[in-house]
């Protein structure tokens, strides 16, 4: 079976090269940003403030004489950490408690919609801003608050999906089995609910990096000197106007580049998982 | 009969599909004839290429389709070589289409009772003030109780055997002179089903209007049709009046498809199967694709198919015929 | 013969809104009322009906995936109708009865091999074997239904029709039910493969003594392996007996107009054909009162307004429900 699954994975890899290859670097860079960076991304050199892009400094200096490349490098682990997570969390809650909606119905459904719609009723990222302003600037609540405005997506699919897959034959033949009904949800229903939804878990890779770094240019949640994409566009926003453009392009690049490309994966990561498209 | 040019002449039709997986030759070479006011069946199991036929015909095929080959000449005009826009009107006025699944197949956001007023508009010839008792008049002739009211209904609100009719009537609206029928009972109860078939013959009957009837069941083909082609992986492999297929099948498939079909008085233990699948229609393909599950096969059956013709009207692709 | 299913006057109701009704008040769709018949041990009973009929209903009510409104079901003795649905699959009978689907596709679960789809029963409800003779098990299942032993690791989507349904069925004998339902078990098959799945469930009838629930709207193919027949309509049975005798003799008005509907292979005339008019009542708050077929019916007298037909015997074993038969 890992057999098959490896080939599986070699056929999508080489469907979608650049996709990738782009996200294998991203990948590398979180687990070893601090290792490859040249330079130590806090530590700061009053005598090479504010230089522009050279052969010593790829993507030039900040106002503290900071190596921009390697703050990028160093960032790049933080807003994959925080992306996975708040996803990985949305993701879970979410499909759980929707399916469970979507099998019992009733008091169950009840509530999940009408937390679902509590949630939506507010624009998504004001309601994380009212989050992590109320919990404190931390990780953590930046994870939390991104997971929360996420959750109806999951929770709405998850239901909707359980729903079809309920009234299956298959499912009847589980019963039938001697499935009760708890192991019918858990590994008849739920694991066939997951699919669909594995589109939607990349985009929104994609939202809760935009998201964290949203929060950071702010000033919410992650705060300065720790590298954060947000944080680093935030403190060359100022510097444009002077010229050092910078200390903000790299850093965006970075965002734009990693949304993209977790976009991109969409469908890959639907190949993965997705039994009937593995052939 | 044989002196009069025949309504519809498929010629050599031959269709493609391109997949991910590699192309497809779903239709190579498939030639019949349906006379003016004739009933022909064409009969075969999934994947035999006869829906793919019907779409040929009326050029509505999949965008991963290609007409490779061959001409389907109506009237005196070859139907895949004139313009998109010619073809648009011809449709509908002078060939239509009635589908398998109707609640599906109409629209389901528009009353019924307007989808037919519409195809009236376009074709028809009917001025705006006229459309609507003109529309409950076709309802009423396909046998809808209460059309009055009927005509506001949306598909969702009519079973399964009144949306087949409601899509005859859409059909027939504008007395065209080819009716093709792809599978238009299938899922249906047996008692809406007879029905069904019953008011195609009537009306077909009535206008002088020929039938081309897609289906997998050989009874129901049997119990309409004048003339039966029997097809099979993209191949029409037999063809002949309905009594004469019956009485004497010259290909080995059809004497198969015959004897595996339940009717009174077969037990169950003389009931045939076929044996082996429909070949991978991606790759090379033997000139019979029927040889490979064969009990008569010999070597010279991979020469390219003759079409050879043992009684009037009888046609049989096959080097050993029964 | 030896009786193991009894069905007495079992009836199922499902509360329905109506458009138009004053609130408060309580509408019922009445999807089986009043059905009675028995299966005795290594017999096979053909259920006939259009949709509407119940009897997909019926189905679940003696596979216990759903509950009585009304009515008795004995199983072997035993009185299942008693414990509820939900709790049914911790039952010793669960395993008893089991069921082959329609839909091959559709009764399979996408993400489950072949192997994990026949296994599944005996690991739910006969755990005692260990991984090495679980396999032995699984692969005698699929030798017996004549399942290539290669295709075990492969998934639905990687089979085709007629080895899907072998799956559906290895699965449903796997534990060697007394009873097993069959829904339609051929109509999505090719007429090529349909022959090869209807011997090979009457050779495993023989092979393992079970007795049959045919269920198909194909009377040729319920001719094919059912000893008696039921006619359902509108939830209620209108005709029951020998398959000879049904067929050949039917009494009821619906059942000579199903019989005159039926496609022979061979040409034939349609003039024999008996049509039904409007459609059929709604089985909404039926009135108990009226015979269902009334209104549609070809004949019908005064009398079949006023009075529900019962089923009544007119040859040993052969019954129908008419006033005028």
């Amino acid at each position: 079976m890992t057999a098959a699954a490896l080939r599986h994975a070699r056929y999508v890899v080489t469907e979608n090269p650049i996709t990738f290859v782009a996200f294998t670097m991203l990948l590398i860079l979180a687990l070893l940003g601090p290792a490859l960076a040249p330079y130590d991304p806090l530590k700061s050199d009053t005598a090479n403030t504010l230089k522009p892009p050279s052969a010593r400094h790829w993507f030039g200096t900040d106002q503290l004489g900071r190596d921009m490349l390697s703050r990028v490098m160093v960032a790049t682990r933080l807003d994959m950490a925080i992306a996975f997570s708040a996803v990985a969390l949305s993701f879970a809650a979410g499909s759980l408690a929707g399916a469970c909606a979507g099998v019992f119905g009733g008091w169950t459904e009840r509530i999940v919609s009408r937390i679902s719609d509590t949630i939506m009723a507010f624009p998504l990222f004001v309601l994380a801003m009212g989050i992590v302003a109320a919990l404190g600037n931390s990780v953590f609540n930046v994870i939390l608050a991104t997971a929360i405005i996420n959750l109806p997506f999951y929770a709405r699919m998850a239901r909707a999906e359980a729903n079809v897959r309920r009234e299956a034959g298959f499912v009847e033949a589980a019963r039938l089995s001697g499935n009760g009904t708890m192991r019918v949800l858990a590994v008849h229903i739920y694991p066939n609910c997951l699919p669909p939804m594995m589109v939607q878990a990349s985009l929104n890779l994609g939202w809760a990096m935009l998201n964290a770094a949203g929060l950071a240019f702010i000033g919410l949640g992650v705060r300065p000197p720790t590298p954060e994409w947000g944080i680093l566009v935030a403190e060359g926003a100022s510097f444009i106007l002077s010229g050092e453009w910078w200390i903000a392009l790299f850093p965006g690049l970075a965002l734009m580049l990693a949304v993209f490309c977790f976009n991109l994966m969409g469908d890959g990561l639907r190949d993965l998982i997705d039994p009937r498209r593995r052939t | 009969m044989a002196a009069a040019a025949p309504l519809l002449s498929v010629e050599n039709l031959s269709v493609e599909f391109r997949t991910r997986d590699g192309v497809v030759k779903a239709l190579e070479r498939v030639s019949f004839e349906i006379r003016r006011g004739e009933t022909v069946g064409v009969v075969g199991e999934s994947g035999s290429g006869k829906s793919v036929t019907a779409f040929s015909i009326m050029r509505i095929l999949d965008p991963a389709a290609r007409i490779t080959g061959g001409r389907a000449f109506f009237d005196g005009v070859d139907l895949m070589a004139i313009r998109e826009s010619e073809l648009e009107s011809r449709r509908g006025r002078d060939l239509s289409m009635i589908f398998q699944n109707p609640r599906t197949a109409l629209n389901p956001i528009r009353q019924v009772g307007r989808q037919i007023g519409d195809v009236l508009l376009r074709h028809g010839g009917v001025g705006r003030g006229e459309v609507r008792s003109r529309a409950v008049e076709l309802l009423a002739h396909v046998q809808i109780p209460d059309p009055e009211r009927r005509y506001w209904a949306y598909p969702f609100e009519l079973s399964g055997g009144m949306c087949q009719r409601v899509m005859i009537a859409l059909a027939l609206a504008c007395g065209p002179a080819l009716l093709v029928a792809d599978e238009p009972t299938t899922g249906l109860d047996v008692t809406t089903q007879a029905a069904i078939m019953d008011l195609i013959d009537e009306l077909a009957q009535a206008k002088q209007m020929a039938t081309l009837l897609i289906t997998h069941d050989l009874g129901l083909a049997a119990e309409h049709c004048e003339r039966i082609v029997v097809m099979h992986a993209g191949h029409v492999v037999e063809s002949a009046p309905t009594a004469e297929l019956f009485a004497n099948p010259r290909h080995p498939y059809t004497a198969k498809l015959v004897a595996a079909t339940p009717r009174p008085g077969v037990a169950l233990d003389d009931l045939a199967a076929i044996p082996g699948g429909l070949p991978d229609l991606r790759g090379d393909l033997p000139a019979c694709r029927y040889s490979s599950r064969c009990e008569r096969y010999a070597p010279f059956c991979d020469d390219p198919l003759p079409v050879q013709e043992p009684a009037e009207g009888h046609t049989v692709a096959c080097w050993k015929p029964l | 013969m030896d009786t193991l299913l009894e069905v007495a006057s079992v009836s199922k109701r499902f509360p329905v809104t109506v458009k138009g009704a004053s609130r408060g008040s309580e509408h019922f769709l009445q999807a089986v009322d009043d059905v009675s018949f028995s299966i005795g041990r290594g017999e096979c009973v053909g259920l006939v009906g259009e949709s509407g009929c119940g009897k997909s209903t019926l189905v679940k009510l003696i596979t216990r995936l759903s509950d009585t409104s009304d009515g008795r079901i004995w199983f072997d003795g035993h009185d299942i109708g008693r414990v509820p649905a939900d709790r049914f699959a911790g039952m010793p009978q669960r395993a008893l009865i089991q069921m082959v689907f329609q839909d091959p596709t559709d009764s399979l679960n996408p993400r489950f091999t072949a192997f994990d789809t026949i296994a599944d029963p005996i690991r739910r409800l006969d755990p005692s074997s260990g991984a090495g003779a679980m396999q032995e098990r699984v692969r005698a299942l699929a030798d017996m239904v004549g399942l290539p032993r290669e295709l075990l690791g492969r998934y639905p989507h990687q089979l085709s029709g007629g080895q899907k349904q072998r799956v559906g069925i290895a699965r449903a004998v796997a534990l060697e039910p007394r009873l097993l339902v069959l829904d339609e078990p051929t109509s999505a098959l090719d007429v090529s493969v349909q022959a090869v799945i209807l011997k090979l469930l009457e050779s495993l009838r023989r092979r393992l003594g079970m007795s049959y629930l045919f269920v198909s709207h194909d009377l040729n193919v319920v001719r094919l392996l059912a000893d008696r027949v039921l006619v359902m309509y509108l939830g209620r049975i209108v005709e029951m007996g020998s398959v000879n005798d049904v067929f050949d003799r039917p009494r009821h008005p619906y059942t000579r107009a199903l019989l005159s509907c039926v496609p022979e292979s061979g040409p034939a005339g349609t003039s024999r054909r008996i049509r039904l008019s409007g459609e059929p009542r709604s089985p909404i708050d039926p009135d108990p009162n009226v015979c269902r077929f009334y209104g549609r019916c070809p004949e019908g007298v005064e009398r079949c307004g006023r009075e529900m037909p019962m089923l009544r015997s007119f040859e040993p074993g052969h019954l129908a429900a008419c006033h005028l038969a």
